[in-house]
Formats: structure tokens, sequence, C-alpha cells
């Protein structure tokens, strides 16, 4: 269970997060939607312990997890970054296998339990035919799919991702998605920031709509996409059914006002 | 809305998975083993050719059975004369070559994991041009001895180290990018101050001894420089081979780091004044020596992968090898000619080095 508390956060002189609150339990998933610059990326950050707020907290069964030691926090709590750029060779499964690197002790060498949740990572993610090769050769898509691996095989109850889907095509959007939900209803915590509105309603249980470092709307995905709340955060005009074939919400955005 | 169940092959329909797991173990053991063993036999093979070769040859059964007695093994009858010169000229020497490029080797790998650039080398910091304005400073005030002249060229390194530190304190970031700024600085502003020395340099004799420092000599190393280095090069390959599966994970980026379990700020802390220590103490008995940290790292890498924890001992090796086989090579060279261990290892580098920049950008095109 992720817990924020009356978080602020800044950078430099500007506040970028203020006045957050936010919770999470376990068999949920939540998307963080809103606009460029509402803060989600660093809400996200923030609760995987790489900001430190400047008030308030964020919790972690209870304790605060700027208090936890990186290599605690990392066994409970996995993060998959936007992009990250590699400049030396290693192959898609020696980075899934670096998921393993907070359950190992420091001089041990992977051991079969961890090549076995490597392996079943990127069988997950469909990576197990990309295992031998190098990650600089990997399309943006095929890396990010990769990186998700190596943070399913952290094998972590809270799992945070921050535009998971951004270079994916529309099926391994969804198949990601479906993936994530998945985990979720399995019992652990997902927190997933994305852009797609009608994706983040029809997977998540629950949506936090950001706007200028506040939390305008949390809660299911009906209470929080409403005309009102998107012409608030986004200035659109903008209309909400309900879709027959998906049965979930489908946000149609017309003009900016 | 329920979500649908997750079949095992999600995504793209895999076919069903050949094991990653056991093919990929077998072969990481056969290439740390491999690699590991086979560069100790090149080390034993160069450091045993090193040390029979020069003005008074030593036939290779002499060499094994000198060292051997040293070992309290007697194998057999060896001249007084040749006793001597494998035991007071060649293999000091040689053993100094063998630590200062394990030194460079391994400070080369480290400070290219740490700064995610396989350009980076083990004087980035500048802790060579600081190391390198103590030994001329000791030179030109003529108080250079066998003492001496380290040890000013490794306070000169220890100040420059600082230095760095300090001013990155100072400024508000504390990331790698004003490190490495304030490096690039400080490598621009040690170096005008060396020129500026050499520049009025006091005398012929001096000067000559700041040119050979500066291009990196060997010549006349005694066991007193191999004490002098070795407990720092010992310290920093057993306290960097700690952290190697933190540099893996480290190059995957700081946040990726950090959510996969590295103190990310800690561990770079540590590292970087450990590769800069290590490379301060292996200049301080050799002078500058160029190309060893740059080229090491990368041979190994095309040859065994990426992994540090094959990768540092890998390059601390082949340093080794590269610097042994250098020197020898500047000894052996005809008369007319001298060239310096320094300017060896750069002629025999830099063309490896470009070889390796075509070969490895044509097999990832």
């Amino acid at each position: 269970m992720i817990v924020v508390d009356g978080l602020r956060v800044e950078a430099g002189k500007s506040v970028i997060l203020d006045g957050v609150d936010l919770t999470v339990p376990p068999g949920r998933m939540l998307a963080l939607v809103g606009p460029n610059g509402a803060g989600k990326t660093t809400l996200l950050r923030t609760i995987a312990g790489l900001h430190r707020p400047s008030r308030g907290r964020v919790l972690l069964e209870d304790r605060p997890v700027h208090s936890l030691r990186p290599q605690v926090l990392a066994r409970r709590i996995a993060y998959l970054p936007q992009d990250t750029a590699l400049s030396f060779p290693f192959t898609a499964y020696q980075v899934t296998l670096m998921g393993r690197h907070p359950h190992m002790g420091r001089f041990a060498l992977e051991g079969a339990a961890d090549h076995e949740a490597a392996e079943q990572a990127m069988a997950a993610t469909g990576t197990t035919r990309l295992a031998d090769r190098s990650m600089a050769t990997l399309s943006g898509g095929e890396r990010q799919l990769v990186l998700l691996a190596k943070a399913l095989a952290q094998d972590a109850p809270v799992l945070l991702a921050d535009e998971p889907v951004s270079a994916l095509d529309l099926r391994h959007q969804l198949a990601v998605l479906q993936l994530l939900r998945a985990c979720a209803d399995a019992g652990r915590t997902v927190l997933v920031v994305l852009h797609d509105l009608n994706l983040a309603a029809r997977y998540c249980t629950e949506l936090a709509l950001l706007a200028g470092g506040r939390v305008l709307a949390a809660g299911e995905p009906a209470h929080v996409l409403t005309p009102a709340h998107l012409h608030e955060a986004y200035g659109v005009r903008a209309v909400v059914r309900r879709d027959d074939v998906t049965d979930s919400l489908t946000v149609t955005a017309l003009e900016t006002t | 809305m329920p979500a649908p169940p997750v079949p095992d092959r999600a995504v793209t329909g895999d076919l069903p998975a050949r094991s990653p797991r056991r093919r990929s173990r077998r072969r990481a053991v056969v290439t740390l083993a491999a690699t590991l063993g086979g560069l100790v036999v090149l080390l034993v093979v160069a450091g045993g050719v090193a040390i029979s070769l020069g003005p008074v040859s030593v036939p290779p059964g002499d060499v094994v059975a000198i060292l051997a007695e040293h070992l309290g093994v007697p194998l057999g009858e060896v001249t007084t004369r040749e006793a001597l010169v494998v035991e007071q000229i060649r293999l000091p020497r040689v053993l100094v070559a063998v630590l200062v490029g394990a030194a460079l080797g391994l400070a080369g790998s480290v400070m290219q994991a740490l700064f995610g650039n396989p350009l980076a080398e083990p004087g980035v910091t500048g802790v060579s041009a600081g190391a390198a304005v103590g030994a001329v400073l000791a030179i030109t005030s003529g108080a250079a001895g066998t003492f001496v002249l380290p040890a000013a060229a490794f306070a000169g390194a220890l100040l420059t180290v600082g230095a760095v530190y300090g001013i990155a304190a100072l400024s508000r970031s504390r990331g790698l990018a004003t490190v490495l700024l304030v490096g690039i600085a400080l490598n621009a502003l040690l170096g005008a101050v060396v020129s500026a020395l050499v520049a009025n340099a006091p005398d012929e004799q001096s000067l000559r001894g700041i040119v050979f420092w500066l291009q990196g000599d060997l010549d006349a190393r005694t066991w007193e420089h191999v004490r002098l280095v070795l407990l720092p090069v010992l310290a920093g390959v057993a306290a960097t081979v700690v952290f190697s599966r933190d540099l893996n994970v480290m190059l995957l980026g700081d946040d990726a780091a950090r959510t996969s379990g590295v103190d990310v700020a800690r561990t770079r802390n540590v590292l970087l004044v450990l590769a800069s220590l290590l490379t301060g103490a292996a200049v301080s008995v050799s002078g500058v020596i160029g190309f060893v940290g740059l080229v090491a790292p990368h041979v190994i890498r095309l040859i065994a992968g990426p992994d540090h924890r094959l990768l540092l001992p890998a390059s601390a090796l082949l340093g080794a090898v590269f610097l042994v086989s250098a020197d020898t090579a500047a000894r052996m060279l005809p008369a007319p000619v001298t060239l310096q261990t320094g300017v060896v290892t750069a002629l025999a580098g830099a063309p490896v080095f470009l070889l390796l920049v075509l070969w490895s950008r044509r097999s990832t095109a």
C-alpha cells in the first residue's frame, strides 16, 4: 500500500507538487494523468524515493520511503523510467537479470531462482527472442519491453511505470497494459503515468488527474473524467462517452478553449 | 472492466522459449575462465620474456631457476651476475610495469563506467596533471630522489582530487557533469603550470628529467618503487572489484540504478576517489603513461562483453600485459633509437585504438 500525504516537492525555486494526497491499496492499478508539466513524473519519482519532498511524505506500508536503504526499497518498489540510454553493449537478458540486483548479496552470482525470475519476466513481456541481442541494437519499443521485463524480474509488490507504452505499437500497448493490470489483479500495487486517457480509463481501476502540481480529481474513471475536470486541467472542450465495445469511458477532445 | 488473463507469452507470441538461462550461464562461466586464464598466461609469458631479454641475456630456464630459488625451490645453479641482474634490475622493473599497468587498466574501466562514456580515461579528473605538477616541482627544485619524486607526484594527485571535490561541492549541482567540467578545467590549468615550469627550468639536466617524467618511463625502477605502489594498487584492486555489479546496474542510468538498489551517490563518490588514487599512485612511480587505461577496457569489452565482474579484473591484467610488453619493446630497440615506455604505449596504443573504433562501429552498424 502506498500513501502520499501532504506532499510538496520543489526543484530550485519552483514548486513542482503541492499538497498532494493519494492512497493506493494493493490490487489496484492507478493511472497518473494530466497535461504536460503537471508533475506526473515528479510524483512517480518521489514515490520511488528519487526526490526528497520538502514537506509531507510518502509511506510504504507505514514507513517513509526516504528512510529506507536503496536495497531495501528496491525489493519493495520497482520503477520503470521513461527511457534508458545504455552506452555499453549489454544483452537484453543481462539487463533483465539486473532486476535481481537488490535480492543478491554483494559477492553472490545469480542463482537458479534469479535466472528463473528473469526468464519468466522475458516470457511475460514477449522478449525471450531478444534475449541475446545487444540493447543497442533494439528499437525504442523493444527496449521499453526489456526494461519492463527487468522491472518484473525485480519481483517487488509495488510497480511504478512512467509512460510504459509511449514507444509501443497498438498491439504492444494493449499487451503491456493487460500485463500490468494482471499484476494488480494478482495483488501488486501498480502506478502508471499515461497520456492516453482512453487507455487509462479502460485498463486502470482508478485515475488521478494532476494539473499545476495538484491533484484535481482522483478515484474511479467516471468520477475523474468529466468535461469540467478536463476543461480545467487541459483547457479543452471535450465529450466523455461510454464505448459500447470496450464498455469503458472514451474522451474526445473537440477544441481548445 | 476485468482485465483478460495474461497468457504465458502474452506480448509477441514467442515460440516456445529455448532456455536463455542455461546457455547464458554456461557461456558466462566459459568466457570468464578463458579470458582470465588466457590473460594470466600472457602476463607470465610477457614477464618472463621481459626478465630474460636485455644487454645481459638470461635464458628462460635460468629465469625460472632464479625465481624458484627465491620461493625456496632450488632448481639449479645460476651465475651470480645473472641472479643480480634479474633480482636488482629486471624483476623490480617488470613488477612496477605490472602494477602500474594493472592500476591504469582498472582505473580506466572504472572511469568509463562512471561517466558512461567509453572515451573516459584514468586522468579524466585531472589527477595525472596534478601528479605532473608535483613531479616537475620536485625536479626543478632539485629535490627529486627515489622517494621524493613519487611522493611529490602523489601529493600533487591527492591535492587535485581534493580540489575537484571541493569545487564540485561548492557548486550547487553535484552531478557527474560538474566533476567532468572541473576535471577539464583543472587539466588545462595544471597543464599550463607544467608548461610554465618547463619554460623556466633551471638547467638542461632538470629539463631532460622533466621530459622523461612527462612521457612516462620505467628506467631504473627499484624495489623501493615496487614497495611504494604495491599497497595502494592491491587495495584499490580489491576495493574496486567489490563494486563490480553495482557498476553494471549504474550503466542503466541514475534513476534505474537507485531503484534497483544501488546507493548511486555514495558508490560513485567512493569509486571516483578510488580510481583517482589508483591513477595517482601509478603515475607517481612511472610518470604519465597514456593509452593503457583507454585501450585495455575496450579490448576486453570486445572479447568478453561489458560485465564488470569480468571487465575489471581482465582490464587490470591486460593493462599489465600491455605495459610490460611496451616496456620490453622500449628497452630492446636497437642502439641509436631511444623511446620511452610512455611513447611506446602511445605509438602502439593509438593505432590499436583506431582499429577498435573502426571494428566496433562496423559490427554495430
